[in-house]
């Protein structure tokens, strides 16, 4: 039988680099396999989805030795948009892969390029949309979907130009559980009906367990293993998902709450309520994960936090006084704001002068600035990469100089929105270990993640948000018991609802 | 930008009509410099976006970042267009700075048409992006024989507007959660602020760009030369009777700016002055 995908002795440069992006990786797949393609950060996961599609050598420079043949194609001859008609790559950013301004625009402009008839494009586009769970989504404005949509779309945009086979880039990274199982369960649906071949970058493997054929592990562009998953939970553990560490002890909870929210409402469009009714209050001490399905509203609330949206007087109040009575610049050293994309925050030429930016702003002295940075550069092990520009590190490396400069603040409340999205297990472990040294220090910490055994192994507390109300808040202890809503909240899919976070069902 | 759907299907223009109507109003909008004139057009286009279902806001919001550069254009030409009006009042000096540069009301009156034309520019391209669906503009390009890179070129150029807009209102609010006010602060932390949202701001465009041409690779653009027609321009009586009105508005329109065109059937010298400052 052909292989679907054959790669021999393939490495890669990319120009003006100094080591390897790949390395000598030999690797085939049959048709209607699927492979899992995982590995930390900058291991060459996504240098290796831009060979299958001839992304590389055709658009991104640098020299290129080896062999790969995809879907019987050797994509050094044919061009990328010759091979889309068989290989469909998604990548991991949903917003730049969508170019039309309605589903239906979009859906059509992949079929379009490639001479498909109008008739028969109208035809797909309802298929495509079910495949993805997007069904009536046709006349929707692709600016109005969530994030989660976008990426379903993106997907489907590609599933229009039926491929035989597809290439996924860390595909569900920004949907929660439940979202990421639906989605998983539709790819896998389509795999064994149409015999696609699936090559999925992803990081949490748990959702995808049941259709994976092989699994490939990069390290430093070199394949370090590669096997059936079962063969390499044996042999190579430290990848795959580890038991969770146990939480840490929760600090001493003062009476008096740092931040307290009092029927909280708000609605972007009128007569659409995002935020109904929200009371809780965050204590210097607090631990709290904040979590909920995409949409409910997690991030809308703690935007009213730190002032970013503004509330009526009196309903956020930071130690007894409104929040909306505040100077930007008083506030943001009281509450931190961690966004999830660093590359919104960063701008400073060196590492260091970006995290004393928020000090000087403060109007810290020259030495009290330098000190605290030193200090911060030290804890975060950034001191090596003190004078290099941010943009010439890693996506791991920004987001921490990104947390860094707001823990420099040492603010009495941090918020950290999903910061570990995207990010290895090693670079995860880096981020929380100093949002933990903050915390051990007073901060009172509001995690949003969707990653439950992050939470569970983390936070001391756990807030559950749905359709903008909060249906949950207990210690992590005693919220991790209610199964129930944690599942009706899209936090544990169906095939882990009997599944015990307490017992093992962490992700690494 | 939001688009009106009930405009974009079957039962809105033709973008060919709505070109004509776009000329039709520019031609009106160069042909007479007094304000008033362009008050009525102004109230004429306003009143068409409130039609097609935008708010004040959507038409006007991308112009409040221009406001002191309108107060300029204002004083400039207030300050600086000389005695050369049609009528005596409009020569009057209404207050000397120095010799040689005197307010007058010709000269006000000729910065309110600068800036009724600016305005009339801006709210007649939102209405027309507004209720025109990319593929209508697409399918106008092919119809005038530009290259398909260069029609998509411009639509992508429409659609990725917004998306930079977004980022940009991201990169304002992380940068506001590390307590960078633009508004407050000197002139110097105001412009030190600003740096801090467009460095983050063009590397995030540049970014962008780059994922984006690979996208479109992904997605076979760039296969063949041309591409697939969804759906063909057509005219329907509507069209017909917009471009008749359009055609039509403009004869009487050339005919009072000029009205030496006529003057041995007819003098209208009189009504033409009316029109000017």
């Amino acid at each position: 039988m052909q292989k679907a995908i054959k790669l021999s002795r393939v490495s890669f440069k990319y120009k003006g680099a100094d080591t390897l992006a790949l390395s000598d990786i030999s690797w085939s797949l049959k048709p209607g396999e699927c492979a899992v393609i995982m590995g930390p950060s900058a291991s060459g996961k996504t240098t290796l989805c831009r060979c299958l599609n001839g992304l590389i050598p055709q658009a991104l420079e640098g020299s290129l030795s080896g062999d790969i043949v995809v879907a019987g194609k050797d994509v050094s001859i044919f061009r990328t948009q010759t091979l889309a008609k068989d290989v469909g790559f998604v990548m991991q950013d949903p917003e730049v892969q969508i170019v039309g301004r309605t589903v239906c625009e979009d859906l059509a402009f992949g079929p379009r390029n490639l001479l498909v008839p109008a008739r028969e494009i109208e035809e797909r586009i309802p298929k495509v949309l079910s495949q993805v769970g997007l069904s009536g989504y046709e006349n929707r404005f692709t600016a109005d979907l969530s994030g989660g949509e976008k990426q379903r779309l993106a997907i489907a945009g590609v599933l229009a130009m039926e491929p035989s086979v597809l290439i996924l880039d860390e595909p569900a990274s920004e949907l929660d559980p439940a979202g990421r199982a639906d989605l998983y369960r539709h790819l896998d649906r389509l795999r064994q009906s149409k015999g696609l071949t699936l090559v999925i970058v992803e990081q949490n493997i748990e959702e995808i367990r049941s259709m994976v054929d092989q699994v490939l592990i990069l390290e430093k562009g070199r394949m370090v293993t590669r096997g059936s998953l079962e063969g390499l939970e044996k042999s190579w553990p430290h990848t795959l998902p580890s038991a969770p560490t146990p939480g840490m002890d929760s600090l001493p909870l003062d009476t008096a709450p740092s931040l307290e929210i009092n029927h909280l409402n708000f609605e972007y469009t009128p007569g659409i309520p995002v935020l109904k009714d929200i009371d809780f209050s965050v204590c210097p001490g607090d631990f709290m994960a904040l979590m909920g399905h995409n949409g409910a509203g997690k991030t809308t609330l703690v935007k009213h936090l730190n002032g970013l949206i503004p509330s009526h007087p009196g309903t956020i109040l930071f130690e007894g006084k409104a929040v909306n009575r505040f100077k930007i610049k008083d506030l943001a050293r009281c509450v931190g704001f961690v966004f999830q994309n660093p590359d919104h925050q960063i701008f400073e030429n060196s590492v260091e002068k970006e995290i004393a930016f928020g000090l000087t702003h403060m109007g810290g002295s020259r030495r009290a600035v330098a000190r605290t940075v030193d200090d911060i550069l030290e804890k975060t092990g950034l001191d090596p990469f003190r004078h290099h520009h941010p943009f010439t590190l890693g996506k791991g490396m920004r987001q921490m100089i990104a947390v860094a400069s707001i823990a420099a603040l040492n603010p009495r409340v941090l918020v950290v929105d999903e910061p570990t999205t995207g990010l290895d297990a090693s670079g995860s472990h880096m981020i929380m270990d100093l949002i933990l040294a903050l915390h051990s220090k007073g901060t009172a910490v509001v995690l949003i993640t969707h990653d439950l055994a992050m939470a569970a192994r983390y936070a001391t507390r756990l807030v559950v948000m749905a359709k903008g109300k909060i249906v949950l808040d207990e210690s992590m202890e005693k919220g991790l018991e209610k199964n129930d809503v944690l599942h009706r909240a899209g936090l544990v899919p169906d095939h882990l609802r009997s599944f015990s976070l307490k017992t093992g069902g962490s992700h690494g | 930008m939001v688009e009106n759907p009930s405009l974009t299907g079957s039962g809105g223009l033709d973008i060919r009509s709505k070109c004509a109507l776009f000329i039709q109003f520019m031609v009106w909008t160069v042909l007479y410099d007094h304000p008033a004139c362009h008050g009525v057009i102004s109230c004429m286009i306003v009143g068409g976006g409130l039609y097609v279902g935008l708010s004040m806001k959507q038409m006007f919001f991308r112009l409040i970042p221009l406001v002191p550069l309108f107060v300029m254009i204002m004083l400039f030409t207030g300050f600086n267009s000389g005695t050369g009006f049609v009528h005596l009042e409009n020569k009057v000096a209404l207050f000397t700075l120095w010799p040689g540069a005197s307010l007058t009301r010709g000269g006000l009156m000729l910065g309110a048409t600068f800036l009724f034309r600016l305005l009339n520019m801006v709210v007649l391209t939102q209405i027309i992006l507004f209720t025109t669906p990319l593929d209508q503009f697409i399918n106008l390009f092919v119809k005038l024989k530009l290259p398909p890179a260069l029609s998509f070129l411009i639509t992508t150029a429409i659609r990725f507007v917004p998306a930079l807009d977004k980022k940009r209102n991201l990169i304002i609010a992380a940068q506001r959660a590390r307590g960078i006010d633009m508004d407050e602060g000197s002139l110097f932390e105001k412009f030190k602020a600003r740096v801090a949202i467009m460095i983050p701001l063009m590397v995030n465009a540049i970014v962008i760009s780059d994922q984006l041409s690979m996208a479109l690779m992904n997605r076979g653009f760039g296969y063949r030369k041309n591409w697939t027609v969804m759906t063909r321009l057509q005219f329907r009586m509507p069209d017909y009777f917009v471009l008749c009105l359009s055609l039509g508005s403009l004869v009487p329109a050339f005919v009072i700016r000029y009205p030496g065109l006529i003057e041995k059937y007819l003098d209208i010298e009189h009504v033409s002055v009316l029109f000017r400052i």
